[in-house]
């Protein structure tokens, strides 16, 4: 109630004083940042021993630097917070052309390969592009419907590449074959994870799940005989188009892509397939999601992220709800991972680092916890700003972060926060009020 | 209908409830007053299963509960409107009243819609709204219309008034009555607010300390000096 009636917006421009001293601060901490960043470099010594080299000139210069362009901040700004509400021109935007966004966004996506722009480096990044938007509609499930902070779902995508490749390799086994395989694998890693953990609340349940993501990266590369450890797998059969393989000179009694369409062999249409394959399976999860949203289960998932109390009150089970949640979850993470198997012909463990944990998360987060449309466009973010900067070289993950700093402060709720209601009632005869 | 015998429950090393007997009967509205700590919400929340009764026996239509998990006691057909309403922020009216559908089939979902925009026909207004965005006492009336989508055959009501404005009070109040008339639900109140619940209540009990000091009909409990001078006196 007190909120209500807080004074009217009349911006507090602070004195001068007040912003020297904030510009003193930011340059403080970028000193403390800068002085082992910038100011030590480690050179060869006259006896071929490392030592340490001091630039305190360009630690004074960065912080110098801090110090103008926080106060140059403070004056733009006027005391106006940098952060957008949530449901700025952005969501209002999407929230009412998001159908024909996504339409636009998939003629798009299928028209790619056949644009003039595009090549084998284009139809490469997009399929990355394309696994990520899936990974992170996944993932979606688990963090942005259900609210549970899942920070080891990589483990699922490593349990899906993993399941390809042996099923795969040992049993010869198709892509198609392997891919139902693979998502029950993963969905059944998902509720062993879950069924201990899910008593677990916030902090606590991440923690546990991260331990588990690197459990999972553990496993695969002590368990020489299976995983053969930390050499991976090499090798695994490459996917072909329904049995018709993509190679220049087929098998015995085989006959390749090329030759039952009468084409010219050319590398490109494997790499094309494969960016179709990941489309479909991306587009397979999206359904998938927009659907169970507007069921029971999706709906309660929701509740459960808002009130787990109420939720019990209501008679919702709420173990057996985060546990689907977990399962489904991981079932999508096990399909990207045998895409990823197929697509790339070896996996190892490196592969499945914390890291790719906290990417699929980044995305989810920057995308708007729970938005669709938001996780395609935090995914064309995070894995085409670091193609974009590609120039910059050394710098290049310095500028990603940063860009990642400055989204979060403009947009601290994700790029899209809306959130759009799973039903409408149509307005009634006689009812009424509508 | 629903018997609570000899009840202990503890949080930790606290009793909450020193063995509490208490009985609701078909059509009756049955209040339960009390001071703050008294042990009310404990009451209820422990009817539910969660804490679970640490000794003492509760009986839903002569079946067992005590020991069953909350969910499956509110798919026998307890229905609650918790304490602090506890409705979703994010999630519309409409879609809150849908959860609150979770424990039925289903297929009488229109007809019950109906009859809770017919009771609180301010939901039917603002039924594509946010729940967060709504005003405590619509938020009240959310959280009752959505335990009363579930069906039930009881509903527990943990202070409906808490926080409420005055004028909008007296419409929870009577939507109570209307509730239980109209349907002859049983209801079991839990109030600060003690003289309205009164006013309202069949029977009531009188809770202090985790134990039930006082009971009767919600008449003689009005009329009682010493329920006056401790629950009454002082503003209603």
């Amino acid at each position: 109630m007190t909120t209500a009636i807080r004074a009217p917006a009349v911006s507090v421009v602070p004195g001068l004083g007040a912003r020297v001293k904030d510009a003193a601060l930011a340059a403080f901490v970028a000193f403390v940042l800068l002085a082992p960043i910038l100011g030590m470099e480690t050179v060869p010594g006259p006896d071929g021993r490392l030592t340490l080299d001091f630039h305190f000139d360009l630690v004074a210069i960065g912080a110098l630097g801090v110090f103008l362009g926080r106060l140059a901040l403070s004056f733009a700004l006027r005391g106006r917070p940098l952060a957008r509400a949530a449901a700025g021109p952005l969501s209002v935007f999407v929230s009412r052309y998001g159908n024909w966004l996504g339409v636009a966004g998939l003629v798009f996506a299928l028209a790619l390969p056949l644009m003039p722009f595009s090549s084998r480096y284009v139809i490469d990044v997009a399929t990355t592009l394309v696994i990520y938007v899936m990974l992170g509609w996944g993932l979606n499930i688990v963090v942005g419907l259900a609210g549970l902070l899942d920070l080891g779902y990589v483990a699922f995508y490593a349990v899906g590449a993993y399941s390809y490749a042996l099923f795969a390799k040992w049993f010869g086994l198709g892509f198609w074959a392997c891919l139902p395989i693979a998502g029950v694998l993963a969905a059944v890693a998902g509720i062993l994870l879950g069924f201990p953990v899910l008593r677990l609340r916030g902090d606590y349940l991440a923690i546990v799940t991260l331990g588990f993501g690197e459990i999972i990266r553990l496993v695969l590369i002590n368990w020489h005989e299976v995983t053969g450890g930390p050499n991976g797998i090499a090798d695994i059969p490459r996917p072909s188009f329904f049995g018709f393989p993509f190679t220049r000179n087929p098998g015995e009694g085989e006959i390749a892509f090329h030759q039952l369409f009468g084409l010219e062999f050319s590398t490109m249409h494997r790499v094309v397939f494969l960016y179709y394959l990941a489309l479909a399976l991306a587009l397979v999860t999206n359904l998938f999601v927009l659907r169970i949203r507007k069921l029971p289960i999706g709906r309660a998932w929701e509740a459960l992220r808002e009130d787990e109390i109420a939720c019990k009150a209501l008679g919702i089970n709420p173990t057996n709800t985060k546990l689907t949640a977990f399962a489904l979850g991981a079932m999508f993470g096990g399909f990207a991972g045998s895409f990823f198997a197929t697509r790339q012909g070896f996996i190892s463990p490196e592969s499945f680092t914390f890291i790719e944990s906290a990417i699929i998360l980044a995305i989810v987060v920057l995308g708007g916890m729970g938005s669709q449309i938001g996780v395609v466009l935090a995914a064309a973010v995070i894995v085409l700003l670091p193609e974009i900067a590609r120039e910059l070289e050394t710098y290049r993950m310095l500028f990603f972060g940063a860009a990642m700093v400055l989204i979060m402060i403009w947009r601290p709720r994700g790029l899209l926060a809306h959130r759009e209601p799973t039903l409408r009632l149509h307005p009634r005869p006689g009812g009424g009020g509508s | 209908m629903l018997e609570v015998q000899d009840v202990v429950a503890r949080y930790g090393a606290i009793e909450a409830l020193r063995g509490v007997s208490i009985r609701v009967e078909r059509g009756e509205i049955v209040t339960i007053i009390g001071a703050n700590g008294a042990g009310k919400s404990t009451l209820l929340m422990t009817i539910c299963g969660d804490p679970r009764a640490a000794s003492g026996r509760i009986l839903f239509e002569g079946r067992d509960i005590t020991h069953l998990p909350t969910y499956d006691i509110v798919r026998l057909g307890i229905a609650q409107a918790p304490e602090g309403r506890r409705i979703f922020p994010r999630m519309t009216v409409l879609e809150n009243l849908m959860m609150g559908a979770v424990p039925t089939d289903g297929s009488h979902f229109e007809e019950d819609l109906e009859r809770v925009f017919a009771l609180f026909p301010r939901l039917r207004e603002r039924r594509h709204q946010r729940g967060g965005t709504l005003s405590g006492g619509e938020q009240q009336m959310l959280c009752i219309g959505r335990a009363l989508m579930a069906r039930p055959k009881l509903l527990l009501m943990d202070e409906p008034s808490l926080g409420i404005a005055p004028i909008l009070v007296r419409q929870i109040f009577e939507a109570i009555v209307a509730i239980n008339r109209e349907r002859g639900l049983p209801i079991l109140l839990v109030e600060q607010n003690a003289y309205q619940a009164l006013r309202i209540a069949h029977r009531g009990y009188v809770l202090a300390g985790g134990r039930v000091v006082k009971q009767g009909t919600g008449r003689q409990l009005l009329a009682d000096p010493e329920v006056r001078a401790a629950y009454l006196e002082g503003g209603h």
